[in-house]
Parts: structure tokens; C-alpha cells; sequence
């Protein structure tokens, strides 16, 4: 892959690794990870909780501790410059400004004490060196364009005044005040209600698109994630287990914990008292990983081979979908199309 | 509503809340029966009064207007001593497993609690009803019994809280979010353990949820809410192939489905949940509701029956309209 030329994705991943130190030993929260992302796509980072997906994320804009408790390696390039190698101060002038973050919780990325309109504002007029007045117009903007209504009368308002899907539309401004070229958006409505959830991801989309910004989607609903990316990663106990378009995921699933994962969710589809195939069992331990497949222990058909050895990213045909399974599922269309 | 085989009946219950001095209604005259031996779902965003309405069924708080009827008694009528019998037979669990287990015990005594609250002394007969449900919900009595909660992961901790419901051999349990915070894969084996539960101890389930898809998996029924009302009741099938009302409706489009992908789910419901401080005048659901018409907000629709067992709270019913 040369780098430096407009061939170059804006971001890439390579052989990333998040460790924590922790006093019972090393939890491998990340584990080996590579993706690309090209500019204006997004992509979802679907997993169950403790798969390393948040780990992930805060690893791209550095955000974890500083206490040498986090042990990274690997490289993350964005436009080319490898990030964990750059000084704090200059992954300072990247975060927020060409990398934004949209967390799970908005209140907890709001500053309670501060009028929404101020918290916008400084951020223009921090980032991009926005004069006063001009940031202040530019706010309303913002906020207008986040689908909050009375958007001037609002800016003077704390954010407890206003309700979870409310602050996360601030929290989207927030983010989208520095014109990032890449917005993470970690479980963004997961503490919101259904009916907020739905307008909450449209008005991300509709931003995306407007903005032809990039977008990581981590979600642990494998159902959002396939509404609202085009191509999705699967991870596992801190490992990519499959990576490919949306489509062709739920289309033709080869890992089977991504079969697993689809099926063990109820579908409205079904009536009711139908079944659900749960996977049995619970995640490995990060502080104790096996050695083999990370998923064997709860794999419906795993062999001998699959707790000895761990099997490698590989393609067939297409090598835009890659999985790790030494004895991956047929391809099958999906019944419903 | 009344059907004789009703294990237990709500009646024109309110429950009333105080907030900054001003006195609301969390939940507004609601009525429904829970026949024995059904899963009655109860779906709606927060707020709508769904964990109130649990609640108030055991009495914690009571009702503030209204009766609750359980296995024929009056609950509001009873003491305390006589509601301590009655709350043996029902039991709730909640959503956070967790926080809903002291910390600092053991798991045989945490299952073990009821027993000895109700006055069971004899502590080997004690262990062996704990070791049996521990090993109906599938948690190794052996390895588990000693052990705190920290150590066990959350859907674990589920089961040890539907473990100690169980132990006194409830006849109705309200299950509050009880999958909500627990993954995918968990939420499924905890979904298909209560209905294993409520075959072998022939339980009857009230089961809360914001989440439309769990809730029609295991109920027969279901019972929308909207802040403080009912909006729609219907068998489970039914309301989620013909719902009538928009609210229902609504909800069910903003249910990524995966084999809908690539298709435009339809527009998401618009605003959010008003106050319940100050609702809207005749039908609460009218200010985001895409078919709301004059009447909506002159007049507030009675829940009257459309369909046998179907019930809607709605002028303007989507299935009136042949749509």
C-alpha cells in the first residue's frame, strides 16, 4: 500500500494492540487489529461488551491513560501520519478537529457547568480561530442543523436543561463544530430511547452524507450497525474475526460467531415463544486468552484444530471479506432478501 | 375486562408523583387482567410509566388511587404483615443483576434470604432448595455457593436474582428490563431460561421492556404504553402484524431489522416524550403523531375494543383505514 498518495485511505489501522496492566495481569483488550477506512464511508464495529471496540476507538484518538498502565503498539495512520507516534501536542490539534468522538453517555462529554452555546463556540473559536461573533452565528447553525428547534433561545441553556436524545444532538455539534473528516460515534444512542435512537443515527447520516465525513459506528446491535454502514467489522475478544460490506455480512456470514450473534437475537419476524439460539457460555477472559480460535470454546462447530492453533485473517474469491475460522461457514443466501 | 381466570386484576389504577412540588401522574387509570399462567408484555419508551405500573403491583409504592387484586385479595386492604405472605408469591426482578445483590454476601445466602425471612429454620433443608434452584437456572450450586457477586459475570447474576425470585415458589413474577443490560448472546439465554422457569414452575410473567422485539418474543400479550396510559393491547402475533395504533406503529419502525436492510425503514417518529407534568390535552400521543386531527386534541380516546381481545386508545385506528 503506498502511502502519501491519494491512493492512501484516511484511516489505517495496522497490527494495533491495547494492553492493560492491570494488578491481576495483562487483559489483551485489543489484540492485533488492522482496517482501512476510506474517506466519506463508514464502517461499524460490531461486538458484545468486553470485545475491545471501545478500547479501540479511544486507542485511534489516544485518550486512554498516560499512567504507563496502557501498552500500545502497532501503528494508526491518518492521512498517512502515523498518530502513536506524534507528540501529545500535536494529537491535540487532531482530536476534535479532524477526528471527533460521539460517546454512549452525552452528559458525560458536556461540561454541566457551561451553556451549551459556549461550549460550541469554543470550539470554533479555539480550533479554527473563529472570530467571536462569527462562532456565535456559526453555533446557531449547528444547532439548527443538529434538529434542535429554537436553536438561538437555546445556546443559553446548561445542559441539563435538556433531555438525553437533546444533549447527544449537542454533543453532535460539538463534534461537527471542528469539520472532522472522521467522526467516531461510540454506542451513540444505546442510553436513548428507541424512537431518539432512530432520529438520532438518521441525523448522523444525514451529516455524513452532507459532509461526505468518515464514520466509525461501534455498536454492540449488530441490527444498527446493518441499517446504517457500509462495510461492518466484527470483533471478539479484542480481535477482528470478520470484516467485510454490510450487505455481504448479513448475506453470507462465514464466521460463525457473526452467525451466532445474528442469531441469538430475537427477530419480529418470528412469533412468539420461538426459540432463541443462544450462544452458550461467556467471552474468555482477557487476561487468560486461549491459544487457539478466541471463540472455540463456545463454537457449535469447532474441532480439535480450533483451541490449538488461532487461525489467521483470510479471503476467499472476494478479498474484500475476510475472516478468521479454520472451518468457516457455507455460503448461503439468506432467505429473506 | 374481567376474565375469571385472572391471577391478578389492576382497576382504574393511578399512581401519583410528586416532583419540585407539583403533583403528576406517572401512571393514569389504568385496568388490565393477567390471567394465569400468560406473559403479559409491557413495551413503551421511558418514562411511559411501564416500571411504575410493576411496581405498584407489589406495592412499592402502593397505588394512589385504584385497586390491585391478586389471587382474589385486595392488596391495598391487606397489613403489612399479611403483604409480606402475599409478596412471597410475587416476586420482581430488575434490570441491573448486579446492584440487585449485596455485595458483600455469599450466593447461598443471597437465594437463601427468603427462605429465612419467611421463618424456614432448618438450615440443611434451607441448602438443599438453594442448591436445586441454583441448578434450575443453571448456575453450579458447587462452585457457586460460596462465592460473592463480583465474581460472577452479569448474566450470571441474573440468574442468581431469578434464582432467589424463584425459591419461594412465586405464582406471578414482574420482570423489570431483566435482559436490557445484558449482551446479545446472554440476553438470549436468560430470554429462553424464564420461559423454561415458568413451564416447570408454572409461573404467570409480567414482563416490562423498551425493547419491542424481546417483548414479542415471549409474551402472549401485549400492552403498549404512552405516557401513564395504555395505547394499544393485543396478542402478541397480533400487534405486531396488524397495529392499530400509531404509536405501536411508530415503534416497530424504528426496530432495525436485518432482513430489511438497504430499505428504508420509513420515517422515524418525530420530537420526543412530553412532560408528564403537562400532558397533552385529549390524546397524549397527538403532538407526534403523523395522522393527529382536530379531535385528537378536543376529545381523548376512550381504550375501547376493536377486534376480539384487541384493544386501542385511538380515533383514527391504523386498521380502520384499510391501510
Amino acid at each position: 500500500m503506498d502511502s502519501e498518495t491519494s491512493a492512501s485511505p484516511l484511516l489505517e489501522v495496522v497490527d494495533l494492540y491495547t494492553h492493560f496492566d492491570t494488578p491481576r495481569g495483562v487483559a489483551h483488550a485489543v489484540d492485533g487489529v488492522s482496517f482501512r477506512l476510506e474517506r466519506g464511508r463508514t464502517l461499524g464495529i460490531v461486538g458484545e461488551s468486553g470485545s475491545g471496540k471501545s478500547v479501540l476507538s479511544r486507542t485511534i484518538i489516544d485518550i486512554l491513560a498516560k499512567d504507563g498502565s496502557v501498552l500500545n503498539q502497532g501503528e494508526v495512520r491518518f492521512e498517512g501520519r502515523d498518530l502513536m507516534a506524534l507528540p501529545e501536542k500535536d494529537m491535540r490539534e487532531i482530536r476534535g478537529r479532524e477526528i471527533a468522538m460521539v460517546f454512549q453517555d452525552p452528559m458525560s462529554s458536556l461540561n454541566p457547568v457551561k451553556k451549551i452555546g459556549k461550549q460550541i463556540t469554543e470550539v470554533l473559536v479555539k480550533r479554527l480561530g473563529m472570530p467571536g461573533a462569527e462562532a456565535k452565528r456559526r453555533a446557531v447553525e449547528l444547532i439548527e442543523s443538529v434538529g434542535i428547534p429554537d436553536a438561538a433561545q437555546q445556546l443559553d441553556r446548561f445542559p441539563m436543561h435538556l433531555s438525553g436524545g437533546m444533549r447527544q444532538r449537542v454533543a453532535i455539534a460539538i463534534a461537527l463544530a471542528g469539520e472532522p473528516k472522521l467522526l467516531i460515534a461510540d454506542e451513540p444512542t444505546t442510553a436513548l430511547d428507541v424512537t431518539i435512537q432512530a432520529q438520532i443515527l438518521d441525523l448522523l447520516r444525514h451529516q455524513q452524507v452532507e459532509r461526505n465525513m468518515a464514520v466509525i459506528l461501534i455498536s454492540h446491535d449488530l441490527g444498527i450497525v446493518a441499517q446504517y454502514t457500509d462495510d461492518v467489522a466484527v470483533m471478539y475478544a479484542g480481535q477482528i474475526v470478520e470484516s467485510c460490506s454490510t450487505e455481504e455480512l448479513i448475506r453470507r456470514p462465514r464466521m460463525p460467531y457473526t452467525e451466532a450473534l445474528m442469531n441469538s437475537a430475537p427477530n419480529l419476524a418470528d412469533p412468539p415463544h420461538t426459540r432463541l439460539d443462544a450462544i452458550p457460555g461467556l467471552p474468555p477472559n482477557l487476561l487468560r486468552v486461549p491459544g487457539g480460535c478466541r471463540f472455540a470454546e463456545r463454537c457449535p462447530y469447532a474441532a480439535e484444530k480450533c483451541s490449538a492453533e488461532m487461525p489467521a485473517l483470510t479471503h476467499d474469491d472476494d478479498p474484500s471479506h475476510i475472516y478468521a475460522c479454520w472451518y468457516p461457514l457455507e455460503i448461503k443466501e439468506a432467505v429473506s432478501a | 375486562m374481567n376474565a375469571l381466570n385472572a391471577l391478578l386484576s389492576i382497576e382504574d389504577m393511578t399512581v401519583e408523583y410528586t416532583n419540585q412540588g407539583q403533583r403528576f401522574a406517572a401512571i393514569s387509570d389504568i385496568t388490565i387482567d393477567i390471567a394465569e399462567g400468560e406473559t403479559l408484555g409491557l413495551v413503551g419508551e421511558s418514562g411511559c410509566g411501564k416500571s411504575t405500573t410493576g411496581r405498584a403491583i407489589i406495592q412499592l409504592p402502593a397505588p394512589t388511587m385504584g385497586k390491585v387484586t391478586f389471587e382474589g385479595r385486595d392488596l391495598s386492604e391487606l397489613n403489612h404483615e399479611e403483604m409480606r405472605q402475599v409478596r412471597r408469591r410475587l416476586q420482581i426482578i430488575f434490570q441491573d443483576p448486579v446492584s440487585s445483590l449485596n455485595p458483600r454476601r455469599k450466593v447461598k445466602d443471597i437465594v437463601a434470604e427468603p427462605l429465612v425471612i419467611a421463618g424456614m429454620k432448618d438450615a440443611t433443608e434451607r441448602e438443599r432448595r438453594v442448591r436445586e434452584v441454583l441448578e434450575a437456572v443453571g448456575v453450579d450450586p458447587d462452585t457457586a455457593m460460596d462465592r460473592r457477586p463480583h465474581q460472577f459475570s452479569g448474566g450470571q447474576c441474573q440468574r442468581i436474582c431469578i434464582a432467589r425470585a424463584l425459591i419461594m415458589e412465586p405464582k406471578l413474577i414482574v420482570c423489570d428490563e431483566p435482559v436490557s443490560a445484558l449482551d446479545v448472546s446472554v440476553q438470549a439465554q436468560i430470554l429462553n431460561l424464564l420461559e423454561d422457569m415458568k413451564e416447570r414452575y408454572g409461573l404467570t410473567l409480567l414482563f416490562i421492556s423498551h425493547d419491542l422485539a424481546v417483548v414479542k418474543n415471549i409474551s402472549d400479550r401485549v400492552a403498549v404504553m404512552y405516557l401513564g396510559k395504555f395505547c394499544e393491547l393485543a396478542d402478541s402475533a397480533r400487534i405486531y402484524e396488524a397495529p392499530a395504533h400509531p404509536y405501536t406503529a411508530g415503534l416497530m419502525a424504528t426496530i432495525p431489522d436485518l432482513s430489511t436492510i438497504g430499505a428504508d425503514a420509513g420515517p422515524a417518529l418525530i420530537g420526543e416524550i412530553p412532560s408528564p407534568l403537562n400532558p397533552p390535552s385529549g390524546c397524549r400521543f397527538r403532538t407526534r403523531c403523523p395522522h393527529a386531527q382536530e379531535r385528537c386534541a378536543a376529545e381523548e380516546p376512550e381504550f375501547r375494543q376493536i377486534e376480539s381481545g384487541h384493544h386501542v386508545a385511538c380515533h383514527f385506528p391504523l386498521t380502520e383505514q384499510g391501510s
